[in-house]
Formats: C-alpha cells, structure tokens, sequence
C-alpha cells in the first residue's frame, strides 16, 4: 500500500491526504514532507484524516510542530474528517483550542 | 464467549516490529469482539512499545522486547519490558502535564488516560498498562 500523502496544492493552501495512520513509524516522512511545504510558500495546510485510524504521540507532536511552525509564519493549520475517537484524543491534548478540528461526515 | 487470551510476543527493537505487532493485537481484539476497546488499545500499546523500541533499545536492533497481553473477562492487561536501563518515571509522572504546544512528552498522559492502571518496575524497564473492560467498573 503506498503510505505516501495525497497532497493537492493551490497558492499558499495545501491539503494532504494521508494514506495512513500517524505513528512512530510513519512521522519521519510526513514531517520531511511538512517541512518542505512549508519551505515552498505553504501558509495554510489542511490535514485530511479519512484514512487514517490511529494517532500516537508522534503523530500528535508532528501536528502541533506544524501548528508552530505555520503559527510563526502567520499560517494555521485545519484537521477534517477526524473520527470521534480521533476526536476525543486531541481534546484531551487541548489541540482543538489550537486548530480547527472537524469531523468525519 | 471465552473472552480469556494469554500470549507472549519476542521482537527486535524496531519500529516495523511495533507496527506488525500493533495490527496482531488488533486481530485478537476483533477476535473476542472487543473492537469497541480497540482504539484505547492501540494507543496504549503503541506508546509503550514505541517507548520501549525507542528510548529503552535506542532502536538497537540486537536488543530484544518483550510484550505479554492478558486478556481476562474483566480486564486487559499488556506488559512491555525492554533490555535497556530504564528511566526515572517517578519525576515525569510528578510533573505537570507537557505544555499543549510542545512537541513531545505525550506518551505517559496517553497511559493515564486510557489506562485505569498503570504500574513501573523500579527500574522503569516494564511497564503495565491495565484497561478494565466493563464500562461500570471504568466509571467507578
């Protein structure tokens, strides 16, 4: 299965779709590919979850570093299409005071 | 239906290790219908295993883990030991919660909240992480 992320870009905005669940195993390639959209101008990055089940603490710490590294740049970060379980996750790190988070429809 | 399950798992401290091990777990859970615990249990045993493989290892590929997962009626149980020194788990879990903008120090929060009990070796080498699988014993 190909885990790398969807991702469709237009001026400063992206959206990544990611093929999998974000783990220790999988946050050293997302974060390089965070990484360089932001080097390339990306100001607004949305983060689709459909596929993606299971969030560790990697994955939590990759996504705030993203907010961070937006927040400096005047950028955000969004998170759609979350299940509840996901949901209720970063509630319990308070990241939904951070971004935008919705829900899977 | 026998929701009783005892089994041992030997790996290579290697994340590819945590990620097949991950979904085995997941098979036995979906095994006993207990799909509704799954998610709690994935982050549990991801954490400690990732810990493990990570901090205890330092990703020597030499160093061996060791996982136990005991599934009783009323419980499930997961121990994760691993060959390197430990840590001083007592400090960390007498600080504060990590600051909501750090990136990192999630790993024991994600124990205390989707564990009911969490128990250390000394050392800090083994960790135990209890979820109890009746909802009225959780609220309690």
């Amino acid at each position: 299965m190909d885990q790398n992320p969807k991702i469709t870009r237009s001026a400063e905005k992206a959206e990544m779709l990611l093929a999998g669940d974000i783990t220790a195993s999988t946050s050293t390639e997302l974060r390089a590919a965070l990484k360089n959209l932001v080097g390339d101008g990306v100001r607004e990055l949305v983060v689709d979850l459909s596929n993606v089940r299971v969030v560790d603490s990697s994955g939590i710490g990759l996504l705030v570093a993203a907010h961070n590294s937006l927040s400096r740049l005047g950028g955000q970060v969004s998170v759609i299409n979350a299940s509840n379980d996901l949901i209720e996750l970063f509630k319990a790190f308070r990241l939904d005071k951070h971004f935008s988070i919705a829900r899977k429809e | 239906m026998d929701n009783s399950l005892q089994k041992t798992w030997m790996f290579r401290a290697d994340l590819g290790e945590v990620d097949r091990i991950s979904a085995e777990v997941s098979s036995c859970l979906q095994e006993l219908e207990l799909q509704k615990h799954n998610f709690a249990v994935q982050l549990l045993l991801r954490e400690a295993l990732n810990n493990a493989v990570l901090h205890g290892s330092a990703q020597d590929p030499a160093k061996q883990v060791r996982l136990d997962l005991h599934i009783s009626a009323d419980a499930l149980c997961l121990a994760v030991e691993d060959e390197g020194p430990g840590f001083d788990w007592r400090s960390i879990l007498a600080n504060p919660l990590a600051g909501q903008t750090q990136e990192c120090g999630r790993g024991l929060q994600i124990y205390r909240f989707y564990a009911d009990r969490v128990e250390f070796n000394s050392s800090g080498s083994r960790v135990v992480l209890t979820r109890l699988l009746n909802p009225l014993a959780r609220a309690a």
